[in-house]
């Protein structure tokens, strides 16, 4: 029951956000104190995330390993650098410790994973893998970077959405479990070419228009006629020249390439058909426009982490997104137009498309104000996404008040 | 004796499949006779299974075609036993040269 101060009592949102836009600096400060401590702000951690320098810090733990140019089974070495160490003087390894601490923060301050199992699970990493070494790769239990040959490829190290990229099939291990091989496994590459991106343009502070959306161009030595490994923007036109050829990727349904589902034919063209859905994220992206963490990542992660199965095909996870898109914007919302029209560009139509409605939430029950009593920490991150703004702006006007 | 190495998949698998052919009639006897020695040590190398969880990682395949018969190699990245480890790198060498 609210009293005559009615600001302690639980407002909804659209008032909350009309009040920090007060000229009155007392009701400002009492909205801002009203959504740190609304039961509608499940997580703290969430809405102290956008206040500048007030950002919960998760239990980070990275640990490197050098292999010193063997290769190890399973991959080790000696430990180099632990968390918390001082930098050391291998660039390699600091390059490995500092993408697997912008990983982990990216996974907490923006989706409010606690690393890769959301249980604050130890990130190991191995470096100097292997003489000459053209790869990177996550074994189930730690990445494994190669130095490169020096000629084509440079150390792996150096590409923070290839770091992201090798740590999020983590996340995808231990979430969804996508098989690896045709269209479910293609789905794990791109959702690892999409938060591996997502990592980097968080870290280099672009938005979706000012992203190059390559993925590795720091991998290439100068002198390899190479410049990224794929492009989300333009699959099929990442590369092409005599020594690598031309980029395979299709960005539309009508060039699926249906390889062979084994070791030769890329599981089924895991690496190849991941173009499709990439280049669907990143329409949806530029639809949407800002930050493509915000709307675009949360409906991404969302539909990973609770929307998609091990099975699941390119016109499932495309379903799903539209789905989560109403759940957490709204029916017909900006954000889950520019979903249905990002998989409908790249040729998939999702279900339920025509009848916008019958994708709203079934909860069973809702409050005075419209939340369901089952909204996801998802949902809650895309409230107080649209709040953001205004809440950074009010913490810098209390800080020089 | 034709000895192939296919090497499939990685991070980005069109810029890294690779395949290095040798053709031991246009080695010397001492590089046949090495040759020979670390494919023996290799094949008796138990092979690991496939790890299910590894992602990213490249296979490497060894076909060895010698009179009726072949003989197959097949290893991935992070799990590559020693002596087939050190018959990919001479293939690789000897393929270049």
């Amino acid at each position: 029951m609210c009293n005559h101060r009615s600001l302690d009592c639980i407002v909804p949102p659209h008032l909350l956000q009309k009040l920090l836009e007060s000229k009155d600096r007392r009701l400002r400060e009492a909205a801002l104190r009203t959504l740190l401590t609304s039961t509608q702000i499940r997580s703290q951690r969430t809405i102290l995330a956008l206040l500048p320098g007030a950002t919960s810090a998760g239990v980070k733990r990275r640990t490197i390993y050098d292999a010193k140019n063997a290769e190890p089974e399973p991959p080790k070495g000696t430990l180099v650098r632990g968390e918390g160490d001082n930098p050391t003087n291998d660039a390699t390894v600091n390059e490995a410790y500092d993408g697997l601490g912008s990983t982990y923060d990216f996974y907490k301050q923006v989706l409010g994973r606690n690393s890769l199992d959301g249980n604050g699970m130890r990130l190991d990493a191995v470096v100097h893998y292997g003489a000459g070494f053209n790869n990177a790769f996550w074994d189930g239990q730690r990445m494994v970077f190669g130095d490169g040959d020096g000629e084509l490829f440079t150390s792996f190290t150096k590409s923070l959405d290839v770091i992201a990229h090798e740590l999020t099939h983590g996340v995808t291990e231990f979430t969804a479990g996508l098989e690896y091989h045709k269209q479910p496994g293609a789905l794990d590459e791109s959702i690892s070419d999409v938060f591996g991106s997502l990592v980097k343009q968080s870290s280099l502070g672009q938005d979706a228009a000012t992203a190059d959306w390559l993925i590795g161009p720091e991998v290439f030595t100068p002198g390899s006629p190479g410049d990224a490994l794929r492009s989300m923007k333009a699959p099929g036109e990442a590369y092409d020249n005599p020594v690598f050829g031309k980029d395979p990727q299709p960005r539309h349904m009508d060039d699926f390439q249906n390889l062979p589902d084994n070791r030769f034919g890329d599981n089924g063209g895991v690496h190849i058909n991941s173009g499709i859905p990439n280049h669907a994220f990143f329409l949806v992206a530029m639809a949407i426009g800002g930050n493509a963490w915000d709307a675009p990542g949360h409906i991404w992660y969302e539909t990973l982490t609770k929307n998609c199965g091990p099975l699941a095909q390119f016109q499932d996870f495309a379903d799903a997104t539209f789905g989560v898109a109403g759940r957490l914007y709204g029916a017909s919302s900006l954000e889950q137009q520019a979903v249905r029209d990002g998989w409908r560009e790249v040729g998939i139509q999702v279900s339920g498309a025509g009848s916008i409605r019958s994708n709203a939430p079934t909860t069973t029950s809702r409050s005075r104000y419209g939340e369901s009593e089952h909204d996801s920490l998802a949902a809650l991150h895309a409230r107080v996404d649209k709040l953001s703004k205004t809440v950074d702006q009010l913490a810098m006007s209390m800080h020089y008040a | 004796m034709k000895v192939t190495l296919d090497i499939a998949g990685g991070l980005a698998p069109p810029l890294m499949n690779r395949q290095h052919v040798v053709d031991t009639d246009g080695l010397t006897e001492s590089q046949q006779k090495a040759l020979a020695e670390l494919i023996e040590a290799a094949l008796k190398e138990p092979q690991p299974a496939p790890n299910r969880a590894v992602r990213d990682a490249r296979s490497y395949e060894i076909r060895v075609a010698a009179g009726p018969g072949e003989k197959t190699i097949v290893a991935y990245d992070g799990s590559i036993r020693p002596m087939t480890r050190k018959l990919i790198e001479m293939i690789k060498s000897l393929a270049q040269s």
